[in-house]
């Protein structure tokens, strides 16, 4: 649909902006035309960071290229009574009818707040857990990374020669717990004898933290590290630097050491936000709580760094086929923690979208460490 | 093996402590110099923002790291030049323009370094100390910032420039007594300021060693605070350069600590490791200072000690 | 020229030189941020305009602005009150952390309570807790002589430790999955909005204490004590004044008014103290407090000035596309033209004449 162009154009020319078609900062599209829908995201850090932020982003500007849909950005929001106050000003004085937010801060109470204030307004927020009793016009998204945590440390595993692996946390939340446990089960797949040591740096992003950690790895003689923490461009450099094997995290850093990166787990967010967009769209009912995992296509795995032979990829790309058509799992009994209590017993396997997974708290056998 | 481990533990201190010490000694230099004329600059966070920033940008345009960390340090040099005139005027207060320059350093570095965070430019090449060893760990802990070297260099430059010579003893007067010099016919806002401006050079130097050696990448949240820390790490090194040199090297290393223990698997409070530094200099400032007593060294004019 | 000069012989200095001074300063920033974005290929009126829309263009938009001064003017008074005795406290960040975190204790183990008494109870924790912190650097410099500047800095970061150690660990709730925090408080201990209004009531909390204040600054005899003692701490000492003591009351009530902003934010806002509470409040409000100069009812214009630059920065990112780090250059810009052009008070009257040569110059001459 490009009919909301002449409006566009009249709009510029109104706010009297001079050859704006060539500059790096333009005066966006305000005004549309009937059919389309304003849609806000918002994001606590910068769009452009390598990491969590930015895969939001993609499923922004992927939104965006659906022509119905007209796309705004603010960066840098915090989740305090600024959230609740950028999502009024984006509906008030930018007509946006979706919001989506898209740090997990927002939730509760901020997104939960302003939708019950604003009944029309549709709020889609990444990480929540919707629950009946909250306003009708929330629905949220989030994605099982166990599945490509798995492939991860799959790969990690057949590229080493020893039996230890690293992996660089932030912090001791579920979703980061979870992946440093597939990541360990699926090396331990590999070869029984692996441990990974596991460093958790306690902040989001704290780069010399994270170099810091890396190279304690590294010194330990860990010949490949996996990692969750937001932004892992410094991680992944490090470990190029220090000729380590690496994985990464929320969107591909295969760029940043072609050599070096093995692959990583990526966000598809797109998946669910299209799907939400399409329901506000027709006006149907939507889902409230969208999850899913590599079947769903909400997860990617990035494509194979250099350094991965061809057989490797063979093996690791018929261990994702089998995680997808469910002849594997993942969380398989017996399981014990790492302090030895059962977590999953014998003859039981739990399924990646099982709720007892989303509080996960512990540590799998095969951990060097502890999340307190 | 736990000796071993225990050893691993030692050498990640030690090696943290070169590899992340550089910026904190960089910037503890500026503010030293600028802190000795009878100015402080709070400021420093934005400069070392604005730094890094401007360092990764020219050092990615131009292909030359060097050229990178010159660009750097002038583009702290003119964020001291506002700071240096601003409080030459009358009735300003130098720590107020360092905060709003900590504002506006931040500001411009991350606005401008937009376009730079997805490029990867390149680095400051290591100076290698390890020809004598073929133990990786070692190895690799003895690749050296060439930017520390520098540091170390400056920091007996600038004990040999306070002690021996004119422009130095003429920088200590103005800050410890304005009356007195101004009697001697010296401009005394023309020598703090170029103090400032000089401080800010080496600030922004501390910034390039974040974006071109150590983590070596630039996004917005790659300063953690460091350039807060310059003015405690003065008053740590008690406005001594040589002493700059051992703060910056004690606050590199405690920050190597908690990750260090957590990779050999010691991991309970592992936030609690994290403030070592914090405490250990507030515990030495409590056991050091006495009441109704200046502390030693502290410049005279300081308007944080008067 | 002889009415103007008139007009400013009347006015008292503090306002009229103050207004005069503002104006002048932010005349000077709106020249050297339009220079930036108009060097960027951006129209700097429309961008001027859209700041204006968004931060006082409408009631939606006053709001907003307010909303974001809230926090700010408590911050602001931890610097402002310990200032008038000389003191410098960067360290506000650490007593609202701490403050928020206690009254979020408090609100989840009084639950059941009435609301009567829960809310007050609760933001008495965090006064308390947040007047302790900053009390300590009180203590600190009076009896061993250590810098408060430093040591409120440095506890800055053990606050944010201590904060992180406890909310990802003991006192995390683990059904707020992914998002480290406490257990919520008592809903009925929450505070609302102000009625027909979008703000809630620590707006009026902030504005009280800033008045009291200033009250007590000006009308009371400690509060003369302590403009002495600010004003010279040995004639202080000379005229037996407990500099001392005044020193650590004074952080002591600092704290508390940081601390009260973290509560606030737990109790109006958050609903439970988590890493949200980390966001830099309390170092605007150093920035807020010296702009105000000090003093407390000027604390509350600085606030709505920097929260309005804050509440710009969506609309100038979704119309122009401009980065969220504009906003912050443009605050940065604006406090340097502000605290610089301090060296005008006092020498407002001189500078008008000096602007306009006419027979108030010869006059002088």
């Amino acid at each position: 649909m490009k009919s909301y162009h002449p409006t566009r154009r009249t709009v510029l020319r109104g706010l009297g902006g001079s050859a704006v078609g060539v500059m790096t900062f333009g005066i966006k599209s305000v005004v549309l035309a009937e059919e389309s829908i304003t849609v806000g995201f918002l994001a606590v850090d910068n769009w452009n960071d390598y990491g969590y932020t930015q895969s939001h982003l993609e499923s922004a500007n992927a939104l965006g290229e659906r022509g119905d849909v007209s796309v705004l950005k603010e960066e840098g929001v915090p989740e305090g009574v600024e959230v609740q106050k950028a999502m009024k000003s984006m509906i008030e004085l930018s007509g946006a009818s979706v919001i989506v937010a898209t740090a997990w801060g927002y939730y509760d109470p901020h997104v939960l707040e302003v939708a019950a204030e604003y009944p029309d307004v549709h709020f889609l927020h990444c990480g929540g857990i919707w629950t009946p009793e909250q306003p009708p016009n929330v629905a949220t998204y989030f994605a099982y990374t166990d599945e490509v945590a798995y492939a991860a440390g799959f790969v990690a595993a057949r590229m080493v020669s020893s039996d230890q692996l690293g992996f660089l946390g932030s912090k001791p939340i579920p979703e980061i717990l979870r992946f440093a446990n597939s990541f360990t089960i699926a090396a331990r797949t590999v070869n029984p004898d692996i441990t990974t040591k596991l460093v958790l740096t306690g902040e989001w992003t704290n780069p010399v933290r994270e170099a810091e950690a890396t190279n304690s790895l590294i010194d330990q003689g860990i010949q490949a590290i996996g990692c969750d923490v937001d932004i892992p461009k410094v991680f992944i450099e490090t470990c190029a630097k220090r000729q380590t094997f690496c994985t990464g995290m929320h969107v591909s850093q295969r760029d940043l050491a072609p050599d070096w990166f093995l692959t990583g787990a990526e966000w598809n967010w797109i998946t669910p936000v299209d799907r939400f967009i399409s329901a506000v769209v027709s006006g149907e009912p939507y889902e409230h709580n969208m999850r899913g995992g590599l079947g769903q296509d909400m997860v990617k795995i990035s494509p194979y760094g250099n350094a991965v032979p061809d057989d490797i990829r063979q093996e690791a790309d018929a261990v994702v086929e089998e995680l997808k058509s469910g002849s594997r799992g993942i969380y398989v009994g017996e399981l014990r923690d790492n302090q030895g209590n059962v977590v999953v017993p014998e003859g039981e396997t739990l399924p990646v979208d099982d709720v007892s997974l989303e509080l996960t708290e512990w540590l799998v056998e095969g951990i060097v460490g502890s999340t307190t | 093996m736990m000796s071993i481990e225990w050893l691993s533990v030692l050498l990640a201190v030690f090696a943290g402590a070169i590899r992340a010490s550089t910026p904190f000694l960089l910037i503890s230099l500026g503010e030293c110099l600028t802190e000795k004329s009878g100015r402080i600059n709070v400021g420093l966070e934005g400069t070392l923002v604005t730094g890094a920033m401007a360092g990764y940008a020219v050092s990615y345009v131009s292909g030359s790291p060097w050229l990178g960390v010159m660009a750097a340090g002038f583009a702290g040099t003119s964020l001291g030049l506002i700071h240096g005139v601003a409080c030459s005027f009358r009735r300003v207060n130098d720590i107020a323009v360092g905060i709003a320059l900590l504002i506006l350093g931040t500001g411009l570095g991350i606005f401008l370094g937009k376009p730079f965070i997805q490029p990867q430019a390149p680095l400051l090449p290591a100076v290698d100390l390890a020809w004598w060893t073929e133990v990786p760990q070692i190895r690799a802990a003895l690749q050296i910032n060439p930017l520390f070297v520098f540091g170390i260099a400056l920091a007996l430059a600038m004990a040999w420039f306070f002690a021996n010579t004119r422009p130095g003893l003429i920088v200590r007067a103005v800050g410890d007594s304005s009356a007195a010099t101004a009697a001697l016919g010296i401009r005394i806002n023309t020598v703090r300021t170029l103090s400032t401006a000089i401080g800010g050079f080496f600030a922004g130097m501390g910034g390039a060693s974040l974006s071109l050696f150590y983590p070596g990448s630039w996004h917005e949240g790659l300063s953690s605070g460091q350039g807060l820390m310059a003015v405690v790490l003065v008053i740590f090194a008690r406005w001594d350069p040589l002493r700059c040199i051992y703060a910056a090297l004690l606050f590199g290393g405690a920050g190597a600590l908690g990750p260090a223990l957590q990779s050999i698997g010691i991991s309970e409070g592992y936030h609690l490791f994290n403030a070592a530094p914090y405490l250990l200099t507030l515990g030495i400032m409590l056991f050091e200072y006495s009441p109704g007593r200046r502390i030693g060294g502290a410049p005279g004019e300081l308007t944080l000690f008067r | 020229m002889r009415a103007a000069s008139a007009v400013l012989r009347i006015v008292p200095l503090s306002v009229g030189g103050g207004l005069f001074v503002t104006t002048v300063a932010l005349s000077l920033s709106a020249l050297i941020f339009g220079a930036f974005v108009a060097s960027l290929g951006v129209d700097p009126f429309g961008v001027f305009a859209t700041i204006y829309k968004a931060a006082f263009g409408s009631w939606f938009s006053w709001q907003n602005t307010l909303s974001r001064a809230a926090p700010l003017i408590l911050a602001a008074l931890c610097v402002a009150l310990p200032a008038r005795l000389g003191l410098v406290i960067i360290g506000g960040e650490g007593a609202i952390l701490l403050g928020g975190l206690a009254a979020a204790v408090a609100g989840i183990h009084l639950a059941g309570l009435p609301a009567i008494v829960g809310t007050p109870a609760l933001l008495v924790a965090g006064a308390t807790v947040g007047g302790l912190w900053i009390g300590f650097c009180g203590v600190m410099r009076s009896y061993r002589g250590v810098n408060e500047t430093i040591s409120s800095l440095l506890l800055v970061y053990l606050a944010v430790t201590i904060f992180d150690h406890l909310v990802d660990g003991p006192l995390r709730d683990l059904s707020n999955v992914n998002f480290p925090s406490t257990h919520p408080i008592d809903e009925n201990f929450k505070i609302g909005n102000i009625p027909g209004a979008d703000m809630h009531w620590g707006l009026v909390v902030g504005c009280l204490a800033c008045l009291a204040a200033a009250l007590y600054m000006r009308v009371t005899p400690q509060g003369f004590a302590m403009r002495i003692a600010g004003g010279n701490p040995r004639a202080a000492l000379a005229l037996g004044l407990p500099v001392g003591r005044m020193v650590i009351v004074v952080c002591l009530v600092g704290g508390a008014a940081a601390g009260l902003a973290g509560a606030l934010e737990v109790a109006a806002v958050q609903g439970r103290a988590s890493g949200a509470l980390h966001v830099g409040y309390g170092f605007m409000g150093i920035l807020v407090a010296f702009l105000a100069r000090h003093n407390p009812l000027a604390v509350i214009a600085a606030a709505i000035l920097t929260g309005g630059i804050a509440a710009s920065s969506g609309l100038l990112q979704r119309v122009y596309d401009l980065p969220d780090a504009t906003a912050i250059v443009l605050q940065g810009i604006v406090f340097l033209s502000i605290l610089t052009c301090e060296t005008l008070y006092g020498r407002a009257g001189a500078l008008f004449r000096w602007m306009m040569p006419g027979p108030t110059s010869r006059e002088r001459a």
